[in-house]
């Protein structure tokens, strides 16, 4: 059996937690190979997030909760990704070409669907901006569809990639395991919180704020309490060197491509069983020509019979018409919910 | 109080790590999936970040910086590997005291609107002659790997230009960006979260 967990001193003169990979040795494992480890700079705890069906409106999603102090990065996925150059009739350009569909406008407490358009005329100066709300200027196939999000507390944005945010050093308390009355995190004496919490390096996890913790253990906690729902993760698909990778590569065409999935939650409840797509990602990313991507179908609900014993399952892609390489990982299905 | 945290060995399913249920749910016995489970094959650990300005280009093209963030070289990487990462950038006038005040993704646009001038046969004396004369907008941002310690952000804020008078009208635009890349290899096909 491979040690797994390193609790306590993980170097000289560095205490703290780390988590390995399935099948490697946290003692000797590479970074890369890390689920968690305590002495980097920011993790994946995830502030928020939800799915929403359609629509051009904002979502707040700060809701109640403590304001960040930074535009977080938001990861997310809609059915609708890739360049596309078909504009609407409600375009005033014989010509329009925008390399990314699935288009957004990110603040610190809100994120909206958002085009790039412009009326190609001497009217554009140098405080215009093509980046407006809204997906009208293109066809029905750029609108939102399925939006699947999640905010997490990592700074992504002009003026927070600082130190302050990122790099902060120096020895203190890292780690609780059990009781939490850090006041801060919403906790007293008479109302602890118990779990695992761990800070960033250089924030005592006694006294640190809320968003100085890179792993958390929630505890339902609501309004400005409100801390994180678990991490962001992704689910194996293959192994390279006998150790877990989410990435994947397939080609996808009109006949059915595979993988196998090692989907660990296929026993529960089928609101939660299947996962969903990380993005699946045809766009090309380069040059801006024009082409044509074919629009890819899956369905997560197409997932084959799950196997007890491998926890295997097979997931399902192909395209509508044409072929294209694809290229994505695999999440859970965390949450349901409209809005967490 | 429900069971949350397992460290060691949960089950001969999830096998052995750490694992901790979401609010309510007893990790002995889950109903839903867990807000850490060590079977899990990545995560988002931050490796490296950087922000930047890129200045305005030139007529019809584009500006880049290289990001040198070592990702390959550190963590002994082979030569097709390529980082996980996210890029947001920013346009000039959305910079307050030098924060953003939003920011979007990686995306490119151009538009054009083709006019055709014509000259009266009267004034020729010959046939109508014509000519087709294009206005042209190019805006936002690009970003590709350049290799495993490499990624390149274009700044694509050309602006208005014509094929009349080939004028930017000083409609460029500086790009304000802001990077992360993680340890994880990439699986957005280059695009970034």
């Amino acid at each position: 059996m491979t040690n797994r967990v390193l609790v306590g001193k993980i170097a000289n003169g560095v205490y703290g937690l780390k988590v390995a990979k399935e099948g490697v040795d946290v003692t000797t494992a590479k970074a890369t190979d890390l689920l968690f480890d305590s002495s980097i700079r920011r993790y994946g705890v995830i502030y928020a997030g939800g799915i929403v069906s359609g629509g051009t409106t904002s979502i707040n999603f700060k809701s109640s909760k403590t304001e960040l102090t930074y535009i977080p990065l938001v990861t997310y996925t809609e059915d609708n990704t890739g360049e596309t150059y078909d504009n609407a009739s409600s375009s005033s350009n014989d010509y329009d070409y925008m390399s990314r569909r699935n288009f957004h406008k990110f603040t610190k407490t809100t994120m909206q669907p958002y085009q790039m358009y412009f009326t190609a005329d001497g009217n554009y100066g140098s405080s215009s901006k093509a980046a407006i709300a809204g997906r009208n200027k293109y066809t029905s196939s750029s609108a939102l569809s399925n939006l699947s999000y999640r905010v997490l507390r990592i700074p992504c944005a002009y003026g927070y990639m600082t130190a302050a945010n990122f790099a902060s050093t120096g020895s203190t308390n890292r780690v609780i395991i059990g009781k939490n009355i850090n006041s801060n995190h919403g906790y007293s004496s008479s109302s602890p919180g118990r779990g695992i919490y761990v800070s960033r390096a250089g924030k005592n996890v006694l006294t640190c704020d809320k968003d100085d913790l890179i792993f958390n253990t929630d505890t339902g906690q609501t309004g400005t309490n409100f801390v994180g729902k678990g991490v962001y993760q992704a689910m194996p698909v293959r192994t390279v060197n006998s150790i877990p990778r989410a990435d994947f590569d397939l080609a996808v065409s009109t006949t059915t491509s595979s993988i196998n999935l090692t989907n660990f939650y296929g026993g529960l409840s089928s609101t939660f069983s299947a996962p969903v797509i990380a993005g699946v990602s045809s766009a090309s990313t380069i040059g801006g020509g024009v082409s044509t991507t074919p629009s890819i179908s899956f369905s997560a609900g197409s997932l084959s019979s799950w196997s007890t014993s491998s926890q295997l399952q097979s997931l399902s892609f192909s395209t509508s018409s044409g072929s294209i390489a694809i290229q994505t990982a695999i999440l859970p299905t965390f949450s349901t919910a409209t809005y967490f | 109080m429900a069971n949350r945290v397992v460290l060691g060995e949960l089950s001969t399913t999830h096998g052995d790590g750490l694992f901790i249920s979401q609010h309510n749910d007893n990790i002995l016995s889950i109903t839903k999936p867990m807000e850490f489970h060590s079977k899990m094959a990545a995560s988002l650990q931050v490796f490296y970040y950087a922000q930047g300005v890129i200045n305005a280009p030139d007529f019809q093209s584009s500006r880049n910086v290289d990001i040198t963030h070592n990702w390959g070289t550190t963590n002994s990487h082979g030569t097709n590997d390529r980082p996980l990462f996210a890029v947001r950038w920013s346009y000039p006038s959305e910079i307050s005291g030098g924060l953003a005040t939003a920011c979007y993704p990686p995306n490119y646009y151009e538009s054009e609107i083709q006019v055709t001038e014509c000259e009266d046969e009267e004034e020729s004396g010959d046939e109508e002659n014509c000519e087709d004369f294009g206005d042209y907008i190019y805006e936002g941002c690009q970003v590709q790997h350049q290799s495993k310690d490499v990624i390149r952000i274009f700044n694509e804020m050309a602006g208005h230009s014509s094929d009349s008078d080939g004028d930017t009208s000083g409609s460029n635009k500086a790009l304000y960006y802001a990077i992360v890349v993680f340890y994880e290899h990439d699986w957005t096909k280059g695009e970034g979260l």
